[in-house]
C-alpha cells in the first residue's frame, strides 16, 4: 500500500471515528435503563419515585441537610439517608456515582448508594500522575523497538530497512 | 463517565499479559508486546476531551458529540485499523491492528469490574453499536484506588522475572 494510500486511509478512518462520536452522543441516552440527565434536568416531575443513575461532579456539599449540587443538574442530590462518613468525604471537585430515587416534590435525587469515584483533586491527581508513567512505558516500550520513518510516514522496526 | 482505571495499570496488566505469549509463538516478540501495551491506552483516547471538550464541539459544530464513543467497539476498532494503517506491509498490518485490538481488549476488561452505583458494568456504553446489556459487576475498585496499580506492578514484576528465565535458557 502506497503511503498516499495509507494516509487516506489513516484520514477516513479517523474522520470515521469522530463520525461514532457523533452517533454516539445521539445513541447514549438510549443505552442507559434510567432517564438521562438531560430529560431530568428538563423537569423531575415526569419521572417522580423512579429510579436513576447520576454521575454528579461536586459543586458544593451541604453538609448539614445532606445535600449535593453539580453545576450540570437543575436539581440537588441528597444524600443524608446515605452512611453519614459520606458526606464527610466529599469535597467540591470530586466525583460520584449516585444510585436513587426522584423526588419532584423536594426536586431532588434521594441517594440510595454513593460511590466516589475522585474524593478531591489529589485523587486527579494521581490518575494523571499515573498514567502519563503508563503512556511513556508505552511508549518508550514503542519507540525502543520501532522508529518513525518521516520519508514514508509510517513506523519501521529498528535496525531494518525496507524498500 | 470517567470511572476509569489509570493508564499505568492498563499498560503494564497488557504487558503481563502478551509478552508470555514470545515464549509459545515464534513471530510474536517484544516487539509485538510493546504494539499490545500501546493498544492498551486506545480505549481510553477520549480523555482528548480535557483539551478539547465534547461541549465546545457540540457548540461550534452545531452537532452532537461526545469522545465517550472513542470507549466503545465501533471506536475502538476504527482507531486500531487506523493505527495498523502507521506500519508498510500487508502482514505487518494485519499483526499490528490484532494486537492494537488486543491491547484494547485487555483495557476494557480490566475497566469491567469497577464499582458501579447500581451494581452493574457499563458494558451497555462499551458495547456501542451493539445493543445494550449490563451483567452485574463484582466491583472490585474505584479509579483511584492505590492498591490496583500495585497489583498490576506485582503481575507484572513477576512476568519480567520469568520472562529473564526464558530468555537465558
Amino acid at each position: 500500500m502506497s503511503t498516499r494510500r495509507r494516509v487516506l486511509a489513516l484520514t477516513l478512518l479517523l474522520a470515521l471515528t469522530l463520525g461514532v462520536c457523533v452517533q454516539y452522543d445521539r445513541a447514549d441516552t438510549d443505552r442507559w435503563a434510567y432517564p438521562s440527565q438531560g430529560a431530568l434536568n428538563a423537569g423531575l416531575d415526569r419521572y417522580d419515585g423512579q429510579e436513576v443513575m447520576l454521575f454528579v461532579t461536586i459543586a458544593d456539599v451541604d453538609r448539614e441537610t445532606g445535600r449535593v449540587t453539580d453545576e450540570e443538574l437543575a436539581f440537588a442530590v441528597d444524600i443524608a439517608d446515605v452512611d453519614g462518613s459520606v458526606a464527610d468525604r466529599l469535597e467540591a471537585g470530586g466525583e460520584i456515582q449516585v444510585s436513587g430515587t426522584v423526588d419532584a416534590d423536594e426536586n431532588t435525587v434521594t441517594a440510595e448508594r454513593v460511590v466516589i469515584d475522585y474524593q478531591n483533586s489529589g485523587d486527579w491527581l494521581y490518575l494523571a500522575g499515573t498514567s502519563m508513567l503508563g503512556v511513556m512505558l508505552a511508549g518508550g516500550s514503542l519507540f525502543r523497538y520501532w522508529r518513525p520513518d518521516f520519508s514514508t510516514l509510517s513506523l519501521e522496526l529498528r535496525g531494518e530497512r525496507r524498500g | 463517565v470517567s470511572a476509569v482505571a489509570e493508564w499505568l495499570t492498563h499498560v503494564l496488566l497488557a504487558y503481563a499479559a502478551f509478552t508470555p505469549l514470545t515464549w509459545v509463538v515464534s513471530w510474536f516478540d517484544q516487539r509485538w508486546v510493546a504494539v499490545a501495551m500501546v493498544g492498551a491506552i486506545i480505549p481510553d483516547l477520549g480523555r482528548i476531551d480535557l483539551l478539547v471538550d465534547s461541549d465546545w464541539i457540540e457548540a461550534t459544530f452545531g452537532v452532537p458529540f461526545s469522545w465517550g464513543g472513542v470507549h466503545t467497539l465501533a471506536g475502538i476498532g476504527l482507531l486500531c485499523v487506523a493505527g495498523a494503517t502507521l506500519v508498510r506491509g500487508r502482514r505487518r498490518q494485519i499483526r499490528t491492528g490484532l494486537l492494537l485490538a488486543c491491547g484494547a481488549v485487555s483495557h476494557v476488561v480490566v475497566d469491567l469490574p469497577q464499582v458501579y452505583a447500581d451494581d452493574r458494568m457499563l458494558t451497555n456504553l462499551y458495547l456501542y453499536p451493539l445493543p445494550p446489556w449490563r451483567p452485574p459487576t463484582p466491583g472490585w475498585y474505584v479509579s483511584p484506588d492505590a492498591f490496583v496499580v500495585v497489583v498490576a506492578a506485582l503481575v507484572a514484576s513477576v512476568v519480567f522475572v520469568a520472562d529473564t528465565v526464558v530468555r537465558k535458557r
